[in-house]
Order: structure tokens, then sequence, then C-alpha cells
């Protein structure tokens, strides 16, 4: 059995199934020396660093002031806001629009009944 | 390394707090998780000013989207270095450039006992050592920064990136298998010029 080619699938596998139970088969790299060894020399190689003080206390203040000039309402809050802005233009323009053709109908009506007198006028004088 | 231990209610609690508007909250995050943000942000760079803007931007992109954070059962820390992994993943497409590694800086870095010739001689494995590193896939480069730079545990790296502890281990494996080829090939490469 190539446990190279075991071993590289389940490397692949390791890259895209994240909660899969692996099996005891697979090797601990601190019980081979080569590996133990290349990993003492990548620790020595990826040492910690510190970042410098003036840089975290200056990105400390940034965060604050951006902290205090940022609203504290939370995103659900602004966008019921603004779904309440929205519904009530909404319903001030429907309103608005039924008012409209609501006048409209008067004034039609108001036209219509004052035309009619003046055009049936003989007919009223004869009675 | 920064990661101080701190159990999972007491961080969410904090959390909470920074949400709720709590700046001195958010100042505790920030100061439990800058050093390990920007050793990440420098490992996968190899530069001082990249590294500072990278983790600059981390913690901006954090507090700008802090409301949106829902706890699902991993550590806050996992949020943070997944914002700090995209940002390096793009700032990697952007620059499209080796990294800058300042001889001083990696001189600081590698400083063996022995006089000039076997610093010089150390620094140059150790920057061939780096290089190869950063050839890795990203995925791959995040988990042995995660345990030989910030001495994570396998079952920390998991929690911190979404894998089994299981699959953390064939992983680091598999990579170190990898790079001790590779690095073979560059040695017996350089001898044969």
């Amino acid at each position: 059995m190539n446990m190279d080619l075991i071993g590289e699938v389940l490397a692949r596998l390791a890259d895209h199934v994240p909660d899969l139970e692996w099996p005891e088969m697979v090797r601990d790299w601190e019980k081979e020396p080569a590996l133990a060894e290349l990993a003492h020399q990548i620790k020595e190689a990826l040492r910690p660093v510190e970042p410098a003080a003036a840089f975290r206390h200056r990105l400390e203040r940034e965060l604050a002031s951006a902290r205090l000039a940022r609203p504290i309402a939370t995103p659900t809050h602004s966008l019921m806001n603004r779904r309440n802005i929205l519904v009530g233009t909404a319903a001030v323009g429907s309103l608005a629009s039924a008012f409209s053709i609501l006048g409209l109908a008067i004034l039609l009506l108001r036209r219509r009944l004052t035309a009619r007198p003046a055009s049936q006028g003989p007919s009223s004088v004869s009675l | 390394m920064t990661d101080q231990p701190c159990s999972p209610e007491s961080e969410l609690a904090l959390v909470r707090q920074a949400q709720a508007g709590d700046a001195a909250a958010f100042g505790v995050l920030y100061q439990r998780y800058v050093t390990g943000i920007y050793n990440y942000c420098y490992q996968r760079t190899g530069s001082v000013p990249d590294a500072e803007d990278l983790t600059a931007r981390t913690f901006h992109q954090a507090l700008a989207n802090l409301d949106s954070y829902v706890y699902t059962g991993a550590p806050f820390a996992a949020w943070l270095y997944r914002i700090a992994h995209n940002l390096v993943a793009n700032w990697h497409r952007s620059q499209r450039r080796r990294p800058a590694i300042r001889l001083t800086e990696a001189l600081g870095l590698a400083t063996p006992a022995n006089g000039p010739q076997a610093r010089v001689e150390t620094w140059e494995e150790y920057e061939a050592l780096r290089a190869a590193i950063r050839r890795l896939p990203p995925a791959r480069q995040q988990v042995l920064i995660l345990r030989f730079s910030h001495g994570l545990s396998n079952r920390e790296i998991g929690e911190l990136t979404g894998r089994s502890e299981g699959a953390v281990k064939v992983l680091i494996h598999r990579t170190l298998s990898a790079l001790r080829e590779e690095l073979t090939v560059y040695t017996s490469g350089g001898e044969q010029q």
C-alpha cells in the first residue's frame, strides 16, 4: 500500500473537509525525526514578532475615535427606521393620490351639476 | 502567544458590550488580539509596514462590522483571523510581488551564537525556509504560522480555522513533508550549480 499516496489524499481532504474524523493511522510528525527537526527550524524562522508600541497606541487611538464617531444604533434599528420612512412616505403618497382623484371627481361632478341647470333652463321656466 | 486564556462566556460578554457601544470593551478585545493578528500578518507578508497596514485594516473592519458578528460557537478570534486571512489574500493578489524582508529584521529573527559567517549562513537558510513557506497554499501557511509561530495546539487551530483536530494534524504532517521535499530539492539544486 502506498502510504505517501494515502497521505496525499488525506491532506487534500484535510484542505476541504473540515469536520471529517481522521483515523489514528495518521502519523504524528513529532515522532519523525526529520520532520521534528524541520518543525524546530520553522519555529526559529517564524519566531513571533510584536508590533511597535507606537503603532499599537496609534491604532488604539484611531479605533477609539472611530468607535466614538460611529452611531451606536444597530443596523437592525437603522434598517427598521429606513423601512418605516419608506412605508410612511408610500402611505402619504397613496393618500395624496386618493385625495387628488376624489377632488377631481368632485370637481367634475360639480361642473356637471352646474352645467345641467343652464342647459335645462327653458323647460324649468315653462314649469 | 497573545491570545490570553479567556472563557468563551466572558469573551462573548465583552463582544456583546462592544456591540452595544462600549468602547472600553472593544479596547480590551483589541489589546487581547493585536499582537497575534500583527504577528500573523507579518509572517504572511514579511514586511513591517504591510503588517501594520493589514493589522490596522483588520481591526477597523472588525469595528465597522462588529454588529454583524454572530456567535456560532467559534471563538471571537476565529472571526478576527478570518478577516486578517482574507485581507492578506487580497494583499497578495493586488501586490503580485515577492515579500520584501528587511535584512535587519531577518537577522534579528535569526541570532545564532557563532560569528558573522555563521549568522549569514543561518539567515540564508531561514530565508529559504520562509520563502518556501510563503509559496505554500494560504491554508497551509495559516496552520504552520498558528502552530509554530503562535504556538497553538491542533485543537485551538481547528477552532480558529473551522477544521477538526485530526484534519489539522494531517495538514501539518503533509505540509511538513512537502516542505522537506522542496527544501531538499532546493539544497541539492544549489549544490549542483
